[in-house]
């Protein structure tokens, strides 16, 4: 690449790339992993004719389609990070393979043009099919710049731009800048002209904004918004390729190998700062529990308490689903920070992601119909209009649970389609044929065993109504009777609480019942000597001390530190 | 390294992704089932595939000297050979053999021609979210659709479209949403307004154009979702309140007339009468929602109109009794030539859409009796309807396919009411095409042309925050003092 380097010069670049390579893949598949597994659940793709034609037939469709494809192996995280690692160390090597500037300096330089992808990226509202249409773009350029300059290269260039927008949208601009800036005015006026044309053009022929065809239809999953990262990054390709240009032959400087290494030092830097401003941990926490919980990994949510508790509605929903699952709802929920109901079954909001973790606990609840609301509508609320696979699983399973075959076989169909769902939407679908088969099938079975017999109509702000339904219908489902009385703590209604709670469900009635039991005792103004008799002496005791404590007037941390993991701390001072 | 990775992908992702596990509809020898079904003679290539394996059948369509065979399990058509076909066979009947089951039918072709197309919204059926969906028309002498507003160019939901007996010149269309609003387009101009006003109870919805051009019928609707918990039953859309209004389009003035805005009564679905001298509409007893939801039976009234003032007289007449029957009646829609009315009747309540044993019901109005249209009925709902602008062809949606997503059916209607065995709107490769298409068809209308929306215009007037309010003219009577 640089002839006139030296091996040492060899040595230096080769390793700046594997560092940058090996900095992003490592960066994405240990710090920041459940952001790749986050974009590969919200997106189906599909192998099929029609998917790639619906999907290539807007302004750079080609290029969405061909991230989208990249997308689905974020099944794994860390190939995945590989993945994101290569496109960003690929933009990096085509702007420097693009520049006619061949000096060690130059060369580190150019990996400034990624950090702001990297930065975009980071951003899980960021589509893959940004930085591999920029990559298709630097191919174009490379490919049309080895052309010796010619009338040819001239029409390429100019076809080029219209076929290229049409493939990767309006990031063509650097093909147009980069292969015309030699030309003469004409030519580059006309490129430019063609570059502004284009999405007016597409405007008459696709239904979306014009403002869409200038900053990208696909680049970004909320189509409102401007990915403006990447246009930052795509000024910066332009400035590293274009400026330099103006000197062609740069004689190799004097302090090149020092430039060099202040240079990767002054980029590390930005790195750092660039990733502690642009990378959001609180929502890799939030796509943890998500991640842990769809995985079944209920000890792994509850473990994750002793390094970074839960502290939102949303992944204290997790948590309890993890504590209800591992048999530990009714002993320790309140040993964590609780935040009312909306931590049983957070608030519905139309979005793609919270209605996806309510609807995993009526999923476990067995809220078969709930449960396909709530992920249909999560579906449906993908501001890019994709489907995710992770929903049509969810849909085909509930389907077959309430016995729609026929719909359930069309999210398997589709799920066949898929490189890593095939397999399982296979099986699924051949089972269908056999009802015995169906009826045999574990989940099926307990789902269908949990379902009422008669009809409810559902309402969010009834959901302890439902619950109540489902204990006395289903009296086998112990965690439809959790949640109820979880959720009569959480409201602090002892009266409902006395009323769902049943002690001869209990061989030994659970700590914190015990405790909500004492409390509706003493606030109702009853002795704690009439407490029934399977309260445990060590559990009055404690609630004696805690009301002297009160009377006493101590503080709330002292409070928190002595009985924070009771039902009386978070009933009276939650 | 990167186009060897990418090679290997891409490998990987052809080996594993072949085959497909397209869907078999219906008990049915072909799907779509278009045996003994009665066809206009400028319909789309009706293609269909054998639902049992056929590899060496053969399918022989003939017609006097006219033959044209296909082998094979799959019936695909060269349009100017299907076109060719039908031209010479218009009143007549085509006959089919098949070899492998040994059977035959018929396919009748109707003298009465049918509409240039049908628009329709497209949109998965759920809750209350919404993907990506639109409007749009389909040319029904071939295969071609067309987009007509999507709502990737703005944030909302297109809903209730309508023309004016399917003259695409005329359209009332509502949007829902960030920018909600009702577009109308008209031969001089292309308006949005805002359909809300402070006299009345929401956003004006459920269209339906006067003859003469100048009013259109809308109800108003506090309109609420639910769903159950049975599997049989999905989901349930009610009102909580509704009355009907009349919009004067000259002079941009809604005409509430208190005889269809009555307390403790719940107006909806407006249409006029072939001749626009008279109001249909469904009303129902107030009850308490959503636990009296079964209860609620709505039933077919019909009341004269002022073609001079827009109002809606006093005199209301029961056209169809159905809670003396226990059931509902929703979607009146009257032929334009003022000899029929078809209608749907379901067990309760008005959005029978999502009611499984919805069918739909002709009334013959000469001699005010009705019955089942047995062509268009099947074990699943049968709801939205229109007519064809000649009153001869009965465009409505099924869900008969798998019980969830709603398909076009077409049936001829006879001079007498009777309804021919509907066939589905015909797809260039059907199974594929319905098996894949996780969209439902909403409320299909004819059109006698293509529609020329100009969607950058539309585009923009909706995303424009500008909206023309709607005036108010009260009439006042009897029951009802302003």
């Amino acid at each position: 690449m640089v002839k006139e380097n030296n091996k040492y010069d060899r040595y230096f670049m080769t390793a700046w790339t594997a560092m940058v390579f090996a900095a992003a893949a490592l960066f994405f598949g240990l710090g920041y992993k459940y952001h790749i597994a986050f974009q590969e659940k919200y997106q189906l793709f599909e192998w099929t004719w029609s998917y790639f034609a619906e999907t290539v037939s807007v302004p750079g469709g080609f290029a969405d389609w061909c991230g989208r494809f990249l997308t689905q192996f974020f099944i794994s995280t860390w190939v995945g990070s590989v993945i994101v690692a290569l496109l960003l160390s690929a933009v990096h090597l085509l702007t420097s393979c693009l520049s006619n500037r061949k000096s060690l300096s130059f060369f580190v330089l150019c990996s400034i043009v990624p950090l702001p992808l990297f930065f975009f990226m980071l951003d899980e509202k960021a589509l893959l099919g940004a930085p591999v249409a920029v990559i298709l773009v630097l191919l174009a350029s490379v490919k049309v710049s080895q052309m010796k300059r010619s009338a040819v290269r001239t029409a390429v260039t100019l076809v080029g731009i219209p076929v290229l927008y049409f493939l990767c949208g309006p990031v063509t601009l650097i093909f147009a800048v980069v292969c015309c800036f030699w030309e003469k005015p004409l030519v580059w006026g006309t490129a430019l002209l063609l570059c502004a044309i284009c999405p007016i053009a597409a405007r008459f022929l696709f239904h979306y904004h014009l403002w869409q065809f200038y900053a990208g239809v696909h680049y970004f999953r909320f189509p409102t918004d401007v990915p403006w990262l990447l246009w930052i990054s795509v000024a910066a390709i332009l400035l590293c390729i274009v400026i330099p240009c103006r000197k062609a032959n740069h004689p190799k400087q004097k302090h090149d190998r020092v430039s060099a290494v202040l240079l990767s030092v002054v980029i590390v830097i930005m790195a750092f700062v660039g990733v502690k401003k642009a990378a959001d941990f609180s929502d890799e926490e939030v796509m943890r529990y998500d991640w842990l919980c769809y995985h079944g990994e209920w000890n792994e949510i509850i473990r994750r308490q002793f390094v970074k508790p839960a502290d939102k509605p949303f992944t204290v929903c997790c948590l309890n689903l993890a504590l209800c699952k591992a048999g530990l709802m009714s002993e320790q929920m309140f040993s964590f920070r609780q935040y009312g109901v909306p931590g049983l079954f957070p608030k519905f909001k139309i979005n793609y992601t919270s209605p996806v973790q309510t609807a995993e606990v009526f999923w476990n609840l067995g809220m078969v119909s709930a449960c396909q609301n709530y992920i249909f509508e999560a579906q449906e609320s993908i501001p890019d209009f994709q489907k995710s696979a992770r929903c049509y699983v969810r849909l085909a399973q509930t389907n077959i649970i309430d016995g729609r075959y026929d719909v359930a076989r069309r999210y398997l169909n589709s799920l066949c389609n898929t490189l890593f769902y095939r397999k399982w939407a296979q099986e699924t679908a051949a089972m269908l044929q056999d009802e015995d088969a169906v009826a045999a099938n574990g989940t099926i079975a307990l789902k269908r065993s949990l379902r009422l017999k008669h009809d409810i109509l559902f309402s969010e702000d009834k959901i302890d109504g439902i619950l109540r339904e489902h204990v006395i219908g289903t009296p086998d489902n112990q965690m439809a009777y959790e949640y109820l009385l979880a959720w009569d703590m959480l409201e602090k209604n002892g009266e409902a609480f006395m009323r769902d709670f049943v002690p001869e469900r209990h061989r030994k009635v659970p700590k914190h019942y015990q405790e909500a039991v004492l409390m509706s005792i003493v606030s109702a103004g009853g002795l704690l000597d009439d407490a029934p008799s399977y309260i445990d002496e060590a559990v009055s005791k404690r609630l004696l001390a805690f009301i002297a404590d009160v009377k006493a007037g101590k503080s709330d941390s002292f409070m928190h530190k002595k009985y924070g993991d009771t039902y009386w701390f978070y009933s009276l001072y939650r | 390294m990167m186009k060897r990775l990418l090679f290997a992908l891409l490998t990987l992702s052809v080996i594993s992704c072949t085959g497909q596990l397209y869907q078999e509809y219906g008990s049915g020898l072909i799907y779509p089932d278009y045996m003994d079904v009665t066809i206009p003679s400028d319909i789309a290539p009706l293609n269909f595939d054998y639902t049992v394996p056929a590899r060496n059948n053969v399918t022989v369509f003939s017609f006097g000297d006219l033959q044209f065979s296909f082998k094979g399990s799959e019936v695909r058509w060269n349009a100017r050979k299907w076109h060719r076909l039908l031209s010479v066979a218009k009143g007549g009947d085509i006959t089919v053999t098949s070899s492998a089951p040994d059977t035959s039918w018929i396919i009748h072709v109707s003298e009465d021609d049918i509409d240039y197309g049908v628009a329709y919204r497209l949109l998965e059926p759920g809750y209350e979210v919404y993907s990506k969906m639109g409007i749009y028309e389909r040319e029904l002498s071939s295969f071609r659709q067309r987009a007509v507003v999507e709502n990737t160019e703005f944030s909302g939901c297109v809903n209730c479209h309508a023309f004016n007996r399917g003259n695409t010149s005329s359209m009332s269309l509502h949007i829902r949403g960030d920018h909600g609003a009702t577009v109308l387009m008209t031969p001089e101009k292309m308006e949005a307004f805002n359909t809300k006003t402070d006299t009345t109870k929401g956003f004006c919805v459920y269209p339906y154009w006067h003859p003469g051009g100048r009013f259109i019928a809308y109800s108003t609707n506090n309109t609420r979702q639910i769903y159950h918990s049975k599997p049989e039953k999905l989901l349930e859309v009610f009102d909580l309140s509704s009355d009907v209004l009349i919009y004067d389009v000259e002079a941009n003035e809604l005409v509430l007339s208190p005889s269809v805005m009555k307390h403790g009564m719940w107006e909806t679905f407006p249409v006029f009468s072939a001749d626009g001298k008279s109001v249909y509409f469904c009303a129902a007893e107030e009850k308490e929602l959503p636990y009296g939801l079964e209860e609620v039976r709505y039933n077919l009234y019909k009341a004269p109109f002022d073609e001079h003032t827009g109002a809606i007289g006093d005199s209301l007449e029961v056209i169809i009794d159905a809670v003396s029957m226990g059931k509902s009646v929703s979607f009146p829609r009257p032929s334009y030539d003022g000899r029929f009315l078809v209608y749907t009747l379901s067990d309760y309540g008005q959005f029978s859409i999502w009611h499984h044993e919805a069918d739909l019901w002709l009334l013959d109005i000469v001699t005010g009796k009705s019955r089942r249209l047995e062509g268009t009925f099947s074990p699943d709902t049968e709801s939205f309807h229109n007519w064809s602008s000649n009153s001869r062809w009965l465009v409505f949606s099924s869900r008969r396919d798998d019980g969830q997503f709603t398909r076009l059916y077409f049936s001829h209607i006879d001079e007498n009411g009777n309804a021919s065995k509907a066939f589905m709107l015909p797809q260039k490769n059907p199974t594929k095409y319905y098996g894949t298409l996780f969209m439902s068809y909403n409320v299909p209308d004819f059109i006698t042309a293509p529609l020329s929306v100009d969607n950058v215009k539309a585009s923009k007037l909706i995303n424009a925050e500008k909206r023309i309010p709607f005036g108010v003219k009260f009439i006042e009577n009897k029951y009802y003092k302003k």
